[in-house]
């Protein structure tokens, strides 16, 4: 019984503790001139496990440029950031470093690659 | 007055006269950097950053106390607007307040404090002395520039989402009036005669001029830039001189600054609000660096300077000869830069 309760105990701390990173702020800048996305992707780099589109979260549901995005469930890592424009073009950002930083900015120059 | 020339002034011309200007230049500027969570402090004299000044996160909005002793800087991620002095830096107060975006200072008096609660459709009303909130007002959605009349009777706040302009009384801050803008209006500055407010709209790509007294709209001012796209204009930050002749408007990712000539304030009371062409003239685009969010005028008007929130640096412009004479590195992306009064 003891046993039970300590792990229990023990399972709500990790939960809390795990809980407390993922409630880190991260944030996406959107620099670009007049590019409006409507869907912002991350990946675990080099991988394909896109989450959740973050750009839900913004009030209009989507992440217009001059306006900064938060990104919700994340933990430091590194991702390559997946991008969808109002037009369907989809622009992929490779390696966005999170470890340190707590955002990062989608610029013009980050748009070579879209289809 | 502007020596007036129809050329482009770029920027290596400008650099070859910088020693000419820094000569007289002076006192100090200060840049919130949204993204570096700091102010950098600009000695002009020196014409670089003598001090960063760590703050909470997301410096944006700030507005100075008329003596120049107390900057105030909206933190929309801490919640709060600090109070710092800017001769030791240290924080004087606090403002516990949710997700300041902007903030404007009655004068005379310094008090009280209006601010633009972005996510929380509200302007909320402070003593800065005892930093206790004085009132609150229901706006739309997204509230952004704030601005109060220079004879402090009216008091100004742009709606980005619901594309108005609204308008409150001092002291009750009742609602006179609500006025409908091009979409996304960011900020709003009131000529110095009080008679109109200028609000620009980002998306819209104009500014709209509107009679504080009858709240018509009297105009509504086109940009247009010979080989860009007109998408590439987003006016946010509007400067006016203090005699109401001429007025910088910051035109984002154009990289522009647009000079606008107002008109003679009589005239432009009679001004039909059908009327589709202003009095006031365009008179020249100045190339500053990316992105030019707002700008502040150094207190002789000399020069004009602007947060470049894509090349992380302030332009310097000198406003007699309508060039831009020194870029000063500043954080990451500055948003806001105001200039001591003395």
């Amino acid at each position: 019984m003891k046993l039970t309760a300590l792990a229990s105990l023990v399972a709500l701390l990790v939960a809390a503790s795990l809980s407390a990173k993922a409630g880190t702020n991260y944030f996406a800048y959107n620099s670009t001139a007049v590019t409006t996305f409507t869907g912002v992707y991350l990946a675990p780099t080099g991988t394909t496990r896109w989450g959740t589109n973050q750009a839900l979260n913004d009030d209009d549901k989507e992440l217009d440029f001059g306006e900064r995005l938060t990104l919700t469930g994340l933990n430091p890592g590194v991702y390559d950031v997946k991008l969808v424009d109002q037009k369907g073009r989809t622009c992929i950002m490779h390696r966005i470093d999170l470890t340190k930083e707590t955002s990062f900015e989608i610029r013009d120059t980050s748009l070579t690659n879209c289809k | 007055m502007i020596t007036r020339r129809a050329t482009l002034i770029g920027v290596p011309l400008a650099f070859a006269v910088a020693g000419e200007a820094r000569a007289a230049l002076s006192g100090m500027a200060y840049a919130s950097n949204e993204k570096d969570n700091t102010v950098s402090v600009i000695d002009l004299a020196q014409m670089k950053v003598v001090k960063t000044v760590p703050t909470g996160q997301r410096p944006r909005g700030m507005d100075l106390t008329s003596d120049g002793g107390r900057l105030l800087v909206c933190l929309g991620d801490s919640n709060r607007i600090d109070i710092l002095n800017t001769k030791t830096w240290a924080v004087e107060g606090s403002i516990s307040t949710p997700d300041p975006e902007y903030a404007a200072l009655r004068q005379p008096g310094n008090n009280p404090l209006y601010v633009s609660n972005e996510n929380n459709a509200l302007v909320t009303v402070w003593n800065i002395d005892t930093q206790k909130m004085l009132g609150q007002v229901p706006t739309g959605t997204e509230p952004e520039g704030m601005a109060v009349s220079p004879d402090g009777q009216l008091i100004c706040n742009t709606t980005e989402t619901t594309n108005m302009a609204q308008f409150f009384e001092y002291p009750t801050t009742k609602n006179v009036a609500n006025v409908l803008v091009p979409p996304r209006p960011r900020w709003a500055a009131f000529t110095h005669d009080g008679k109109v407010v200028w609000v620009s709209s980002e998306l819209g790509g104009t500014v709209t001029v509107i009679d504080t007294k009858t709240f018509k709209i009297l105009d509504t001012i086109h940009f247009a830039v010979e080989g860009l796209r007109s998408t590439f204009i987003q006016p946010v930050g509007i400067s006016i001189t203090r005699d109401d002749k001429l007025a910088f408007v910051c035109l984002g990712p154009a990289n522009r600054v647009a000079v606008v000539s107002v008109p003679e304030r009589k005239v432009l009371s009679y001004v039909s609000t059908e009327q589709k062409v202003f009095n006031a003239k365009i008179e020249k685009y100045l190339l500053v660096g990316e992105r030019p969010w707002h700008a502040s005028f150094t207190p002789d008007e000399k020069y004009l300077l602007t947060a470049n929130g894509l090349s992380n640096d302030v332009s310097v412009i000198d406003v007699a000869n309508l060039r831009v004479i020194n870029t000063v590195p500043v954080g990451q992306q500055p948003w806001m830069v105001l200039i001591s009064p003395s």
